[in-house]
């Protein structure tokens, strides 16, 4: 990896400060916003930066952008099916468009953008491990705007934005699996507590306060949770 | 198979009826769980394969959670078999029907 580009170490700081506000904001989609933002200051000249996250089929799963052109191309790269985000997503290798009004790898796509005043893109895959997720990609107005340099920035700085989603997956998967938890646990323990009363009330063990409260769940059809919550309320009404 | 009979019957019947759950196994588990289950993730999987043997008191809690699923989902679908086949064999809230 070139440590001698330019904007190297600013990206690494970009990073380093988005990474922070991830602390409050644990989403991907601000994740992704982050990202966007940070690659229209991280390329120069760049009229506005995109990312998409990918399913394995190709489909799109979510998307930021920077502005409303870039949201429209982006877009309709999916609506076509064909286009350099797309390309480079399948390819796992960074694509650049130099002269998007005269190229022809995409023609139905070019065909649709140049009239929106986009000149050039350069397109890099997000891989995680060896599967790519997505892609980013940055748009400019003007011709051939992005030299081999630019498209080598665009690389590193892909390979930053891929750490940075997947931790912000990790991060909101555990956020989700934490909030199943604590109701796991909350249910669990009410469960818990009714059959304690059961021990007392009928003078048996655990197991078979537990054999009683499933009877009496199946008898009424209620949950387990519904019956022990209630049995609770009963106690604590009756005194007992 | 390491399972009596009585136990091979209820795992077949619990595993019959998993797949109108609609919940991967890690699903079920948490489900399981939720209600108080004991044994692991592992434990569970070994058993719905007939490899392990659950207790009987675990078995049933497993298969309600199996039962709380289909109903919350209004399935037709068979419900899972406990080891006591009747409802009104335990003690429990007959005790505050009586007059």
């Amino acid at each position: 990896m070139d440590t001698d580009l330019p904007l190297a170490e600013e990206l690494a700081a970009v990073f380093a400060r988005a990474s922070r506000m991830l602390l409050t904001e644990e989403t991907v989609s601000h994740a992704l916003h982050l990202i966007t933002d940070a690659a229209v200051a991280a390329i120069p000249g760049a009229m506005g930066a995109g990312v998409s996250l990918m399913k394995t089929t190709g489909q799109r799963l979510t998307a930021a952008s920077s502005g409303t052109i870039v949201s429209r191309a982006d877009a309709l790269q999916f609506e076509l099916g064909e286009g350099p985000c797309l390309a480079a997503w399948a390819t796992g290798e960074p694509v650049v468009v130099s002269d998007v009004p005269s190229d022809r790898r995409w023609p139905a796509w070019s065909a649709a953008v140049a009239p929106m005043g986009i000149g050039s893109v350069a397109s890099s895959p997000l891989v995680a491990g060896t599967t790519a997720v997505g892609a980013v990609k940055v748009y400019a107005s003007d011709l051939d705007h992005f030299a081999d340099h630019a498209v080598r920035l665009l690389a590193l700085f892909a390979e930053q934005a891929s750490l940075f989603v997947v931790h912000a997956q990790a991060r909101e998967a555990a956020a989700v699996l934490s909030d199943q938890l604590q109701h796991a646990l909350f249910q669990r323990d009410t469960i818990s507590v009714a059959k304690g009363l059961l021990m007392a009330r009928d003078n048996i063990g655990e197991d078979d306060a537990f054999r009683t409260l499933i009877a009496m769940s199946r008898r009424s059809g209620d949950t387990l949770h519904e019956t022990a919550a209630a049995l609770i309320r009963f106690s604590a009404s009756s005194g007992t | 198979m390491a399972l009596s009979n009585e136990e091979s019957e209820q795992r077949r019947g619990i595993a019959a009826s998993l797949p109108y759950t609609g919940l991967s196994l890690d699903e079920l588990w948490l489900k399981y769980f939720t209600l108080g289950g004991q044994a692991g993730e592992f434990e569970v999987e070994a058993y719905l394969h007939g490899a392990m043997s659950l207790p009987d008191l675990q078995r049933d809690i497993l298969a309600h959670a199996v039962n709380e699923r289909l109903d919350a989902l209004n399935s037709p679908a068979p419900r899972a078999p406990y080891s006591t086949p009747d409802t009104g064999t335990a003690d429990g809230g007959t005790k505050n029907q009586q007059p």
